[in-house]
């Protein structure tokens, strides 16, 4: 029994206090909060992504949706139409399949996500963020 | 003082005076730690529940709302304890253990409280199904009412968040949110906090009446310290307060067998109602709970006990049955478990059972997951094998087993990739398992011989 404790509690000490774990998630999750709020400027969020996220990215764009919804709500976030269908078990691909999805300014104003945040993934393993506001479609002359 | 840090602390004195209300009025007094037990087990899932219902209703949480439940269950606790009459106590079973043992076995607790207590009350969300999941639903309770019903329930696009996922553990954090008046509070965690805690001093309560102070602390420090529950209590998801009520149903269900109380049976209703509305997977341990009180008591024939299975059963279902109704509409575009289990798809899919046993016992057996925890089960019954004719003991074990096979149908037709699937979610489940586990170790412990002035002299009860 205090073997087992022993173990235990060694484990935990070791991913927290010593190869820092939870802080380095924690840092990362930080970096991505940041780079969501400073997009989103208060308002509604359309994310883009580009490329083909692989090797331990390749659940980036599922998490960085995610976690844009959690941390921006009840502003919307979108990254297709709103009525594309993003379940449990298939939400990677759905978000990646999304990816061809390309609206233009007023298509974003009218589905109140104002704001665009792109991730996109280059060959060499590198992710280039780009942010903007949606501009609407100039008026027919 | 930080506004948000006083009513952080106002939320969680609410929950626990919910819990004592109860408390009060179905333990017996002396028994304080176990008070304190179900008090912080149950406090926050009757909180929660009672939220739901006004929520449903179009009262969302809010300080106004929460302080009105909160008198409400102290002024009824108050009421029906002045009136409660002197029930007897049951003295500690077992030998008193040495000073010692106890602070070594409080110190090994003590680490599990403080890493716990670090994710919940300082660490923001960061688990992928706290906020994801869990944690999203809270911020929609706290701005939304569930009347009329909000457009997250009908957003196919939010729909991995698993739109018919009950809300029992969001809706406590989102009375969090609705008390300090923040979506984005650093303290929706914390009362999975006072969760853990309780289910600690429940369990540590209970095995000290059966089998002694040494027999409880050695059972609960392992409880407590498990890497898998230290991971996941402070975490923002549902599966250790879904733990911490299976603990209690349990424990409630075992004291029904031994002494037909009433008042254990009403604490049993509770527990196994929150867990049905805590994940799907409490629903099969509701299943489970309802066959135990009907079959596993010493005369399940009698009428007596088949009254109280039936109440017991139809209690819960009523309890459960707003959910049924509010999310029979709601899309189905996750799993869809039910639609799956079905004979047929269960013979096509029986060449995944050897996968499926093989996962599950290379998860009992990992020491990075559980530390030696699964492995003090059977060597605990091996050094007291004369306990496993003792009716509580035999019970949790067929608890134990019964829960652990339920599992094993949804593995059978899951839709996902199964050894991705095993990898995620064996740890979560395994974790729901653990207070059955933790009090079989407690029951199983073995005992040092007493001094023959004192040995097998049945102790007296007292008032």
């Amino acid at each position: 029994m205090l073997g087992s404790a022993a173990v235990a509690i060694g484990l935990d000490v070791h991913k927290r206090f010593v190869i820092h774990q939870f802080k380095q998630r924690q840092l990362g999750c930080a970096q991505t909060d940041a780079m969501l709020r400073k997009a989103s400027q208060g308002r509604g969020l359309f994310l883009r992504f580009s490329g083909q996220f692989r090797g331990t990215w390749k659940n980036f764009p599922c998490g960085a949706y995610y976690r844009a919804v959690y941390l921006l709500y009840p502003l919307p976030v979108l990254v297709g139409e709103p009525s594309q269908l993003i379940n449990p078990h298939d939400g990677a691909e759905q978000i990646r399949q999304a990816a061809n999805f390309d609206p233009d300014g007023a298509w974003l104003l009218r589905h109140g996500v104002p704001r665009e945040l792109s991730y996109c993934y280059s060959d060499s393993g590198n992710i280039t963020v780009t942010m903007q506001a949606a501009a609407p479609a100039p008026a027919p002359q | 003082m930080n506004p948000a840090v006083m009513w952080c602390a106002i939320y969680l004195g609410c929950l626990l005076i919910v819990g004592y209300g109860v408390a009060a009025v179905l333990i017996a007094p002396k028994s304080h730690l176990e008070r304190f037990g179900v008090a912080a087990c149950l406090g926050p899932g009757i909180t929660a529940l009672c939220l739901i219902a006004l929520s449903m209703c179009g009262w969302g949480p809010s300080r106004p709302v929460i302080g009105l439940v909160t008198v409400i269950f102290a002024a009824g606790g108050l009421f029906l304890w002045k009136k409660q009459p002197p029930t007897l106590t049951q003295p500690d079973g077992g030998p008193p253990a040495p000073l010692w043992w106890i602070g070594l076995c409080l110190a090994i607790a003590a680490y599990g409280i403080f890493a716990v207590g670090l994710d919940a009350l300082l660490y923001p969300t960061i688990e992928w199904d706290a906020f994801a999941i869990w944690q999203l639903k809270a911020k929609v309770l706290a701005v939304h009412a569930l009347h009329p019903r909000p457009a997250y329930f009908d957003n196919v696009s939010l729909s991995y968040s698993h739109l018919r996922y009950p809300l029992l553990v969001p809706m406590i954090s989102a009375g969090m949110h609705a008390m300090t008046g923040r979506l984005d509070d650093p303290w929706q965690k914390a009362p999975f906090l006072l969760t853990y805690l309780g289910l600690g001093a429940y369990v540590f309560a209970a095995i000290k009446k059966w089998r002694g102070p040494a027999a409880a602390a050695a059972a609960v420090a392992l409880l407590m310290t498990t890497p898998v529950i230290v991971f996941h209590a402070g975490s923002g998801q549902a599966d250790a307060t879904l733990a911490a009520f299976c603990g209690g149903s349990l424990i409630c269900i075992l004291r029904w067998q031994r002494d037909g109380r009433w008042q254990d049976l009403i604490l049993a209703t509770m527990f196994t109602a929150c867990l049905a509305w805590t994940k799907q997977e409490g629903l099969v341990l509701a299943a489970i709970d309802v066959a135990a009180v009907a079959a596993l008591t010493p005369h399940p024939l009698r009428r007596r006990n088949l009254w109280a299975a039936a109440a017991f059963a139809l209690a819960v279902a009523v309890l459960y049955l707003p959910w049924i109704l509010y999310s029979r509409n709601l899309p189905r575009t996750d799993e869809n478990y039910t639609q799956h289990l079905n004979l047929t798809e269960l013979a096509a899919h029986l060449p995944r059972l050897p996968q499926i046993a093989t996962g599950m016992a290379g998860e009992l057996m990992s020491w990075v997951d559980w530390g030696f925890f699964w492995w003090m089960l059977p060597l605990t019954a091996l050094l007291s094998p004369r306990r496993l004719l003792e009716r509580p003991i035999w019970t949790l074990w067929i608890l134990l087993i019964c829960q652990l096979l339920a599992y094993v149908p949804p593995f059978m037709v899951a839709p996902w990739d199964l050894n991705w699937l095993l990898e995620m979610v064996l740890d979560r489940l395994f974790l729901h398992a653990t207070p059955a586990a933790a009090l079989l170790i407690g029951l199983q412990w073995p005992q040092l011989p007493r001094p023959a002035a004192t040995a097998d002299r049945p102790a007296p009860l007292v008032h």
